[in-house]
């Protein structure tokens, strides 16, 4: 493995990055939204419709 | 492909099972439970993204049978289009590592090491999860040799354990509602059904591909198998309260009460549950670095490991708020989610693929070459 | 340098070689009462009488004037005769004990094969004895050791290459294998590997063992070493090849993975039944050798109520007093043990093991009533130091002790999930890990069904009579 700065050490550090900055991120907003809420919010009906046939189960 | 290690179609079967089965007997019984009531032990009977998944992939793998699944992205939808998904999938599959380590905490946590901080659960799994992922596609395979037969014995163990203990009442009537509950309760299960598309990363690396559909389908198979038993001894056992568990298979280890001495064997059936929890952890894991080095053009993957490590453990922290929020997100938007990126995806791309180049040749004429 | 006609010169040189070596002698003599000769050799190393009788008396009444090499050497009466025309060559064959007749006039010197030595006599190897089974042993000399394996397999095809390593020591070293079972591949990089050593001296084979395995710095031997002829004639029937020393009585075996390091030559002696049968109370024992005081460590730290209630009391109550964690009693009494079965190694056999099983009892005893450790924690390192005894050599045997520690402070951090996680960090490392190109966790990952069924439990023989296991 080549000891310069290659393609691979970037990637590297550019990942490393972006994971201290979530890090930071979550140290001072612990209660931050998380991909979970864009994800509901991309299939909200879909949600809905789960929800109704739950609602209807659980009595 | 950037992956030189070979795995055999055997090792690729154990793998995958191993990648599924373990957080679904661990959760998925729970929030089953509320759509299929006592039919819950026929609800993975109806494993439709299965059949749909498996198929497809087996069909992308002999269209691109040493093609990367980053390089097929682009063979088929061009650079650009290729680029984007590319990239979309990969993160998807951290999200779901992100999960699937989040599920693997809130057990060990919750269940064990209470006093623990989850980060430090999830940190020191990540770790040990990294060095194995470095060593390639052929470390995890041995991994998931090694750690089979261990995670079927204690599976078989507890629950002919447990057998006494059970009550035959609790699935009666059986059908009572016709089949629409037990559908109902299949709808989660898609998601780990779904979870057969990894065989897409794997296919290329199989050396005797000849037996990979017959492994493949014996895999599937077994997972069926495996899921049917769980919410069978599941539903005897505890009935009407299945559904008020989080974890409702530890409940079964608890109940173990062998002469008074083999009594709260729960602390093993953890030891041996994160024997394959880490394998899963470990394919998703090693897809998502695959992906992201194949994105990104890379020679090696081994210096991404542990950046990803550490974004991994952070997405494990991000991706919910607390249990509920997860179990609510898995039961509502991932089963949307991972039906879009486990089956349409890869459906769609073979689709466009077939029509490209109709008749699946082994050969893709079309004057492109890649390395 | 060749060596030259004129006697003179070749001795100048050989004397200056060996200046200020004593014992190296020049015995002068007259051939057939006319040509003038000179015998050097080493004492000590070579067989006087023989030379005597064989050499010297003979070439008195030799060859007449101006005798022809081969005159010369049909005048002796020696079996082994070769020849060597240069001083290093010369030089060599006199430190390996064969005496060397320079002859006036001829370029040429002739050697004879007359060494020998004081050497021990063929006994059983302290370290690998078995009830059932030959009981010889290799000794020093590597020329006694090939005829030992010589004996076991008779046939032609057991083939064997000598090279010289050491730079100063010019060790002989011999590479053995089978042609027709060992892969011609394995041999080359046998060959190539031992052929880039660039050392000064080889006293052991550990010493070349180091340079030419996978990975040094691994805990686990990649080479298996023995001492037992037999051992070694079975490993050349599978197609391993052999690497001897001359000096030692231990010789490597490569390649090996992690499952022969576990097997004795008894387990095939014995029925398969009782083979199978000791071979998993091996398994058993070893695990509980690594895993043993971490087990307790976090049980009795974080999952205490997987002890049995009348059990757990008892434990509560010897514990109570104690000022120590779980976990540092239990790191306390284990290199306690370490140290006293270390020392007891160095002893004299017949006080050794006594000394130290003694010790270890007293030692436990008034540890218990100082109230520095618990009785409990006693038992679990007695039973994992009985454990450890269960590895059939002392090479997998110290890895597996010493590992034993890492584990024992994971399982105090985090209980039984710490105690797995170390188990998956060390089966990560073994799962990397090769010898010459072999898997070290063959036949189990990646599976070989064809070998599982000589690892998981002995099979019959008739099962057995496969070859190629690598």
């Amino acid at each position: 493995m080549k000891k310069r700065m290659t393609r691979e050490r970037i990637a590297a550090l550019v990942l490393t990055l972006a994971g201290v900055a979530l890090a930071a991120a979550l140290a001072y907003n612990p209660r931050m939204p998380g991909p979970s809420r864009m994800v509901d919010w991309m299939f909200r009906p879909a949600v809905v419709m789960i929800e109704q046939l739950s609602a209807k189960r659980s009595g | 492909m950037i992956e030189k290690g070979k795995i055999s179609a055997l090792q690729m079967g154990k793998m995958i099972y191993l990648a599924i089965t373990p957080t679904a007997i661990l959760t998925a019984s729970g929030i089953s439970f509320n759509f299929a009531r006592q039919d819950l032990w026929l609800s993975p009977v109806w494993a439709f993204s299965g059949v749909i998944a498996v198929p497809v992939v087996l069909g992308l793998n002999r269209m691109f049978p040493d093609r990367s699944v980053v390089q097929t992205l682009r063979d088929t939808v061009g650079r650009l289009p290729g680029w984007v998904i590319g990239g979309a999938l990969w993160l998807y599959y951290l999200y779901i590592s992100g999960i699937v380590l989040r599920e693997y905490g809130e057990f060990v946590v919750g269940a064990f090491l209470s006093d623990t901080p989850l980060i430090v659960v999830l940190g020191s799994l990540v770790l040990v999860c990294a060095l194995a992922v470095r060593g390639g596609v052929e470390i995890v395979g041995r991994f998931a040799d090694l750690f089979l037969p261990a995670f079927l014995l204690l599976f078989l163990l507890i629950v002919l354990l447990i057998i006494p203990d059970l009550h035959i009442t609790y699935m009666m009537p059986i059908l009572g509602d016709g089949i629409l509950p037990s559908m109902k309760g299949s709808l989660v299960l898609q998601i780990w059904f779904g979870e057969l598309s990894i065989a897409w990363f794997f296919l290329p690396h199989v050396s005797d591909r000849e037996n990979a559909k017959k492994s493949l389908w014996i895999t599937f198979g077994a997972i069926i198998l495996t899921l049917v038993l769980s919410n069978l001894v599941t539903l005897l056992l505890l009935g009407e309260l299945t559904g008020g568990y989080s974890f409702p298979f530890l409940i079964l280890a608890r109940y173990i009460d062998l002469a008074e001495f083999f009594a709260h064997l729960e602390a093993l059936f953890m030891a041996i549950w994160v024997l394959g929890a880490f394998v899963k952890i470990c394919v998703f894991f090693y897809i998502t670095v695959i992906g992201a080095a194949e994105w990104m053009n890379l020679a090696d993957y081994r210096p991404i490991v542990f950046p990803v490590a550490l974004l991994l453990t952070l997405f494990g922290v991000w991706v919910a708020a607390n249990y509920q929020e997860m179990t609510h997100t898995i039961s509502t938007s991932l089963i949307p989610l991972s039906f879009t990126m486990f089956i349409v995806l890869p459906a769609l791309i073979y689709a466009i693929a077939r029509i490209r180049r109709p008749g699946s040749g082994n050969r893709y004429s079309s004057g492109r070459t890649r390395k | 340098m060749k060596l030259s006609n004129h006697l003179r010169e070749n001795l100048r040189r050989l004397r200056a070689v060996y200046s200020d070596c004593a014992d190296v002698v020049f015995h002068d003599m007259v051939i057939g009462g006319h040509t003038p000769a000179m015998l050097v050799y080493i004492e000590g190393l070579i067989r006087l009488e023989e030379l005597d009788q064989h050499v010297v008396a003979p070439l008195r009444d030799g060859p007449g004037p101006n005798p022809a090499l081969q005159d010369i050497r049909n005048q002796t009466t020696v079996a082994s005769v070769q020849t060597c025309g240069t001083i290093e060559e010369t030089v060599e064959k006199i430190s390996g004990g064969n005496p060397v007749l320079l002859v006036e006039g001829q370029n040429a010197a002739l050697v004879f094969g007359l060494s020998s030595w004081e050497q021990r006599s063929v006994e059983e190897p302290t370290a690998e004895s078995v009830l059932r089974g030959p009981r010889e042993g290799f000794i020093e000399t590597m020329r006694t050791n090939i005829a030992m394996l010589r004996r076991k397999i008779r046939s032609p095809k057991l083939k064997v290459v000598t090279l010289h390593i050491g730079t100063c020591s010019r060790t002989p070293v011999a590479v053995i294998y089978i042609e027709g079972i060992a892969q011609p591949s394995l041999v080359r990089e046998i060959m190539s590997r031992l052929n880039r050593i660039e050392i000064e001296d080889v006293l052991e084979t550990s010493y070349i063992e180091e340079w030419i395995e996978d990975n040094r710095y691994s805990p686990f031997p990649q080479l298996l070493s023995t001492e037992r002829p037999d051992v070694a004639s079975a490993y050349l029937m599978e197609g391993r090849v052999v690497v001897m020393v001359d000096g030692t009585p231990t010789v490597l075996i490569a390649p090996t993975t992690f499952f022969s390091l576990l097997q004795t030559p008894e387990d095939y002696y014995e029925r398969y039944v009782v083979g199978t049968a000791i071979r998993w109370l091996r398994y058993f024992f070893l695990a509980i050798s690594l895993l043993g005081p971490s087990l307790y460590v976090a049980v009795v730290t974080f999952h205490q109520e997987m002890i049995p209630t009348t059990l757990m009391l008892t434990m509560a109550r010897s514990r109570e007093q104690i000022p120590f964690s779980a976990l540092m009693e239990a790191i306390l009494m284990e290199t306690m043990f370490e140290a006293l079965r270390e020392a007891g190694a160095r002893l004299p056999k017949q006080i050794g093991s006594a000394v130290s099983i003694v010790g270890a009892l007293v030692i436990g005893q008034a540890a218990i009533s100082a109230g520095i450790v618990s009785a409990p924690m006693v038992m679990v390192v007695a039973i994992t130091g009985i454990a450890s005894f269960m590895a059939p050599r002392f090479t997998i045997g110290i890895p597996i002790r010493l590992l034993r520690f890492p584990i024992m402070f994971l399982a105090g951090m985090m209980g039984l999930l710490g105690m797995i996680l170390g188990v998956i960090i060390i089966l990560n490392h073994m799962l990397n890990l090769r010898s010459f190109g072999v898997p070290y966790m063959s036949p189990l990952a990646p599976m070989k069904n064809s070998g599982l069924k000589d690892v998981l439990w002995r099979a019959p023989r008739w099962m057995l009579n496969r070859r190629g296991k690598r």
